[in-house]
This record gives C-alpha cells, sequence and structure tokens, in this order.
C-alpha cells in the first residue's frame, strides 16, 4: 500500500474514533485538555506506526493501550500533580434543587481524580467503560489478580472518603449553588 | 469485582462517572495537527533534532513459521501433510556474518554489488547508516519480529540506535540466545518516513540461508543474512510469509499474504519455491477459488508443502482455506475469525483463538474442538505446541491451556507484557514477543517458564 493511501485510511479512522478517544482520555485524566494532549500524543504514535498497527487489526485497542500507559507514565513524571484542586468543568450546572447529589456526586468525582492513575484507570475502565477484569488486565498490560487488587484498593479508599463526606455534607452543603 | 452484584457505591459510581458529561469537542484542525506531530517525532527520530531519540513503539503482528520437528509421524497422520526438516543448529555457517566485508557503521556499509539497485530505491537507504554485520549487539537494540528455525538457531529483526538515528537491524544465534552476532539487514526502514519509504517489519528464514524481511518491501536473503535483495515481488504489501519444506528436502515452498496495490479484490497467496543453496525463486499468484479471502488480512501458517489460512471471504464467511503445491485448494468452515497472530501450528495440529477460547483441529483445519480454556481468558495470541497444549495470552502472563486438563498459569517476570505472538520450534522451546515496552521471550519446557532474552 502506497503511504498516500495508507494515510488515507488512518486519517478515516483518527476522525471516526477521535471523539471518543477523546472521551475516554477525559475519563483517564480527569482534565479535557489533558485528554486532547494525551489524545494527540496517541495519534501521532500510531499515525508513525500505523503500518505494523494496521497490520494487526486492532488499530482503536493499540492507540487507547497507549493512551492508558502514557497516561500512567506522565502521571509518574508528574507526580506533584494537584487533579483535586482542579474545579470540575460542569461544576454547578445542575445548579438548586440538586445541591446534596451534586456535592456528593462533586465529591466522589475528585477523589476518582485524586487516585492513583493505575487506580482509577482500574475504575474508570471497569465503571465508565463497563470492561471486565481480563479485558482490562490485557489492555493495561497486567494480570487480572493485579487488576482486582487495584480496583480493591481503590474501591475501599472511594468508600472511605465517601463515608466521610457523607459524615460531613452538614457544613460544607451548598455548594453548586 | 465482576464476580458479586454491585452493590449500591458501585451503582453511584458509575452514575457519577456517567453523569460527568466527559465529552471533548474534536478541534476543527485535529487531523492537520497529528500529522504535523508526527512530522516532528519523525524529524527527531532521524536525527533532525538534537532533542535525541523519542521511543519508538514498535509492534510486529507475527508468528514465525513454526516447523515443529521430531513428531513428523503424528504431524504427517493427522495433517496430510508432512512435517518440514529440523534445521540442526551445526547446519547453520559457521559464520554467515564473514561473507559481509563492508565498512563499519555508515549507509556504504554495503557494497552496491550485494544489493542490486531496486526499481525504486528505498528513501532511507541513501540516508540511514546500518550496523554492520558481525558487530556487538548494542544494548539499545529493541526486538519487532522473530524467527527460528530450530531450537538453538533464531534471528530477530529490531531497531537500534545509529547515531541520532534509529536504524533497521537483525541478530543472530546459534545457541539458543547465549551469544548473538549482528548480521547485515536489508536498507530498509521499520516505519514509513515519506511516501517512498518501503518500511520492513517482518523477519522469517526456513533456513540457516534462506529468509525473508518484508511489509512494504520484500527483501531475500540466500546466504543467512549477509546479503539482502529487494526484491519487490509479489506486488503490494506483504502481510505474512512463511515457508516450510518436507522433512530432509533441499527445497520448500514460501507462502505470502499479499494485499495488492491497488487494493480492489482482496487479498492473495503467493508461493515461490526455495533451495538451500540457489536462493528464492519466482512468486506465483496461488488460485484460491471461487471465494477468496475478502477485505481482511487472512492469517497463514504452513506446515511441510501445505499452507493452510484463516480468513473470511468477500461475503464475510469465515473459512480455512487449504493451499498444497501443486494440489487444488480446498476450503472448510472455520471456527471464527481470530485476531491477528492467533493462528499457529502446533506438532499434529492447527491452533486459532475464538471468543469462547483456545480451538484446535487435527485433521487439517476440517473440523475444530475447543479447550478448557479459563472463562475470564480473553485469548489474544495463541501459540500451538501439539495437539493437546497450546499457549494463550491472559494479560500480561501467559497460560498453558489443554483439551485434557486445567490450564496453568506459567511463570515469567513481566508484569506488564502485551504479548503479540507466542510460537514454538517444538515441544519444548518456544518464542514469544511483547510489545510496549517491546521484548523478546523464549520457554525451554513447553510453556511453564518464560524469560526475557538478553542482546
Amino acid at each position: 500500500m502506497v503511504d498516500e493511501e495508507r494515510r488515507q485510511v488512518f486519517d478515516e479512522f483518527a476522525r471516526a474514533r477521535m471523539p471518543e478517544l477523546l472521551r475516554f482520555g477525559h475519563a483517564l485524566t480527569g482534565s479535557p485538555h489533558a485528554a486532547a494532549d494525551l489524545v494527540q500524543d496517541a495519534l501521532e504514535r500510531t499515525m508513525l506506526a500505523w503500518a505494523r498497527v494496521e497490520n494487526q487489526g486492532d488499530p482503536e485497542g493499540y492507540v487507547r493501550r497507549i493512551m492508558v500507559n502514557r497516561n500512567i507514565s506522565i502521571w509518574r513524571r508528574h507526580r506533584r500533580e494537584t487533579l483535586v484542586l482542579d474545579v470540575p468543568e460542569d461544576a454547578g450546572r445542575r445548579g438548586a434543587g440538586h445541591a446534596e447529589p451534586v456535592h456528593r456526586d462533586l465529591a466522589l468525582w475528585d477523589r476518582i481524580r485524586a487516585l492513583p492513575p493505575r487506580q482509577r484507570t482500574v475504575i474508570v475502565l471497569r465503571y465508565y467503560e463497563d470492561m471486565s477484569e481480563a479485558q482490562i488486565a490485557a489492555l493495561m498490560g497486567s494480570s487480572v489478580g493485579t487488576v482486582k487488587s487495584q480496583a480493591s484498593r481503590a474501591l475501599a479508599s472511594l468508600r472511605r472518603d465517601a463515608y466521610q463526606f457523607a459524615e460531613s455534607d452538614g457544613p460544607t452543603e451548598g455548594v453548586g449553588r | 469485582m465482576t464476580q458479586q452484584p454491585p452493590d449500591e457505591f458501585e451503582r453511584r459510581l458509575r452514575d457519577v462517572l456517567h453523569s460527568r458529561g466527559l465529552s471533548v469537542p474534536v478541534p476543527p484542525d485535529a487531523i492537520d495537527r497529528i500529522h504535523a506531530g508526527a512530522r516532528r517525532r519523525q524529524q527527531r527520530r532521524n536525527g533532525a533534532s538534537a532533542l535525541g531519540a523519542v521511543a519508538v513503539i514498535a509492534i510486529a503482528a507475527v508468528a514465525i513459521g513454526v516447523r515443529p520437528h521430531g513428531h513428523g509421524s503424528n504431524v504427517a497422520g493427522s495433517l496430510h501433510t508432512a512435517t518440514p526438516a529440523p534445521i540442526a543448529s551445526s547446519a547453520a555457517p559457521s559464520s554467515p556474518v564473514a561473507v559481509q566485508t563492508s565498512a563499519p557503521t555508515v549507509a556504504s556499509s554495503a557494497p552496491s554489488s550485494q544489493v542490486p539497485s531496486p526499481t525504486t530505491p528505498p528513501a532511507a537507504a541513501a540516508t540511514t547508516p546500518y550496523p554492520s554485520a558481525g558487530s556487538a549487539v548494542p544494548a539499545d537494540f529493541t526486538p519487532i519480529s522473530v524467527t527460528a528455525v530450530n531450537d538453538k538457531t533464531y534471528w530477530a529483526l529490531g531497531t537500534q540506535q545509529c547515531g541520532n538515528v534509529s536504524c533497521t537491524a537483525i541478530v543472530n544465534t546459534t545457541d539458543g540466545g547465549a551469544h548473538f552476532t549482528e548480521v547485515a539487514a536489508p536498507h530498509a526502514a521499520t516505519i514509513s518516513i515519506n511516501d517512498t519509504t518501503r518500511p520492513v517489519f517482518n523477519l522469517r528464514f526456513a533456513d540457516s540461508s534462506n529468509g525473508w524481511a518484508y511489509g512494504d518491501a520484500l527483501w531475500t536473503t540466500a546466504d543467512g543474512g549477509a546479503t539482502w535483495v529487494d526484491t519487490s515481488l509479489p506486488a503490494g504489501s506483504v502481510k505474512d510469509l512463511e515457508a516450510a519444506r518436507n522433512p530432509g528436502a533441499v527445497a520448500g515452498t514460501a507462502w505470502a499474504i499479499v494485499q495488492p496495490v491497488p487494493f480492489t479484490s482482496g487479498y492473495q497467496l503467493w508461493e515461490a519455491p526455495y533451495a538451500t543453496g540457489s536462493g528464492t525463486g519466482a512468486w506465483q499468484r496461488v488460485d484460491l477459488g471461487a471465494d477468496p479471502p475478502g477485505d481482511t488480512a487472512p492469517s497463514l501458517v504452513v506446515k511441510g508443502p501445505t499452507a493452510y489460512l484463516l480468513g473470511a471471504d468477500a461475503k464475510k464467511a469465515e473459512r480455512v482455506y487449504v493451499a498444497s503445491v501443486g494440489v487444488a485448494t480446498t476450503m472448510f468452515a472455520a471456527p471464527c475469525i481470530p485476531t491477528a497472530g492467533a493462528f499457529s501450528a502446533g506438532i499434529g495440529s492447527l491452533w486459532t483463538a475464538c471468543p469462547s477460547g483456545a480451538t484446535v483441529s487435527t485433521d487439517g483445519g476440517a473440523t475444530w474442538h475447543a479447550t478448557s480454556t479459563p472463562s475470564q481468558i480473553t485469548v489474544g495470541v495463541v501459540g500451538g505446541i501439539d495437539a493437546t497444549t497450546a499457549v494463550v495470552n491472559q494479560g500480561s502472563n501467559l497460560v498453558v491451556v489443554s483439551t485434557t486438563g486445567k490450564s496453568k498459569t506459567a511463570s515469567i517476570s513481566s508484569k506488564s507484557a502485551n504479548f503479540s505472538f507466542v510460537g514454538f520450534t517444538d515441544a519444548k522451546v518456544g518464542y514469544a514477543l511483547s510489545q510496549a515496552p517491546n521484548q523478546l521471550w523464549r520457554t525451554t519446557d513447553g510453556g511453564m517458564s518464560w524469560s526475557a532474552v538478553t542482546f
């Protein structure tokens, strides 16, 4: 296949799958801006390896693997990142009449974003992408046992935080109004 | 996590994630930005930037020409074909690289007389320095394809840094990986650089002399990799290539899955004879009957004079195409359409990966039987060992599955391997390739334990 033809196939793939990849990136990173960077990075790498990626038959899986692994390695380099201090993009949109649920949701969303990247990735893949443990393990390049333990730790942490927030809902009720 | 129904908290977690409105607008110039970014990356790889090299995420959907030996009667009896001859490690030339008299390190290292100029010279040939044959294997050698002719002798195609440039390299061992020597490599990149680049990203050797490096180009060696010729045939991209011969024969057949240019009428199967001492003969297209493969690349394995393709025709009907040299093609219903890399030859068997798990045929593809693959395993790659046993991937683990007993998780030191290939040369020795990071693994105990190959 000549390069021009191959490039067209790549462009069609990227154009068709980018909305879904951006959504996936947003869930992984917790930020639309970081998602855009992550998707661009992954698609640039995929484009350079397109002949082999196309040959292997699962280009979207390849892109998602890069996104998952790059997101974890980027996070390692920027360990000081303070995701919990970011203001969620749609904070307050739901406004009056949903104060308590909005607050609880925001708090839980922030806790998810503050999880260590591997745990956050497992949670997003499991509860947002509805992937099985085996699928998550394959995507992350880890064992099912590791996925289980990451999920267990993440859920324990989130449950603990949720309990604390539930107890302290009174004084802070009203956020989002 | 999945074994129990979700409780209230998990439902809330799911609701929160789904209610976040995670859609992100696609920038109108997204494609242009990706192209520009990819060009910058490529320039950095080519040394135009002093920032150093970026990691090459290189993958290859590879399947080595699995040549089971030592169990020839099993294969011949059940598959109606003969087992290809084992190539004794001693058959390998003691120093195939000694033929290479090139000067070290630079593009001119290969005398022009050794590499006939193709009609359209690969662009990389003029600009990319290539490592010299016989030199020590650098620590940064990154494997992307592996091919073995017996339990001790194998080659790996990969990349290494040549100054600021990532260049193509091939290494060879004849002692099971204790020592590697760099042999000459085709003057072709492993990635697309520009519109005239015709990269190669797979390597096959049929014996110690005949080998092929393929991708968008097809390079051939008849001297163990000392010299390579860009044959440019068959016309198009070579998606897969395997070669085998009958036991004791000096000649065999190489088979290639070709995506023709322009791609208008589906994938094609081509064949060419090869012989020790005389190289590869002319390539000819094989007639695959009334319903040849359609627009999905079929997978290919070979046994003796017979090639087996697993793919779908233009009507998306799954088929096993069986093509033997000089014999009319036959077709069987396939158990499923596997993912790339999930078609493998074992001793007396063909293996593939279906959604239900690893599946085996012991009658040349006519009928298929499932193994007791654990339900939590989503099989992506499979390497057949014999009629009852194969190795499949499970995340970063490899698992030995069987038609007769329980599966066993292999011992492997990797914590993050994504396997793209598993294959065996006999009942004990096998190879696996993982990507991101790229690594070659080897087993000598039938897949129960795997060690990373150090180059």
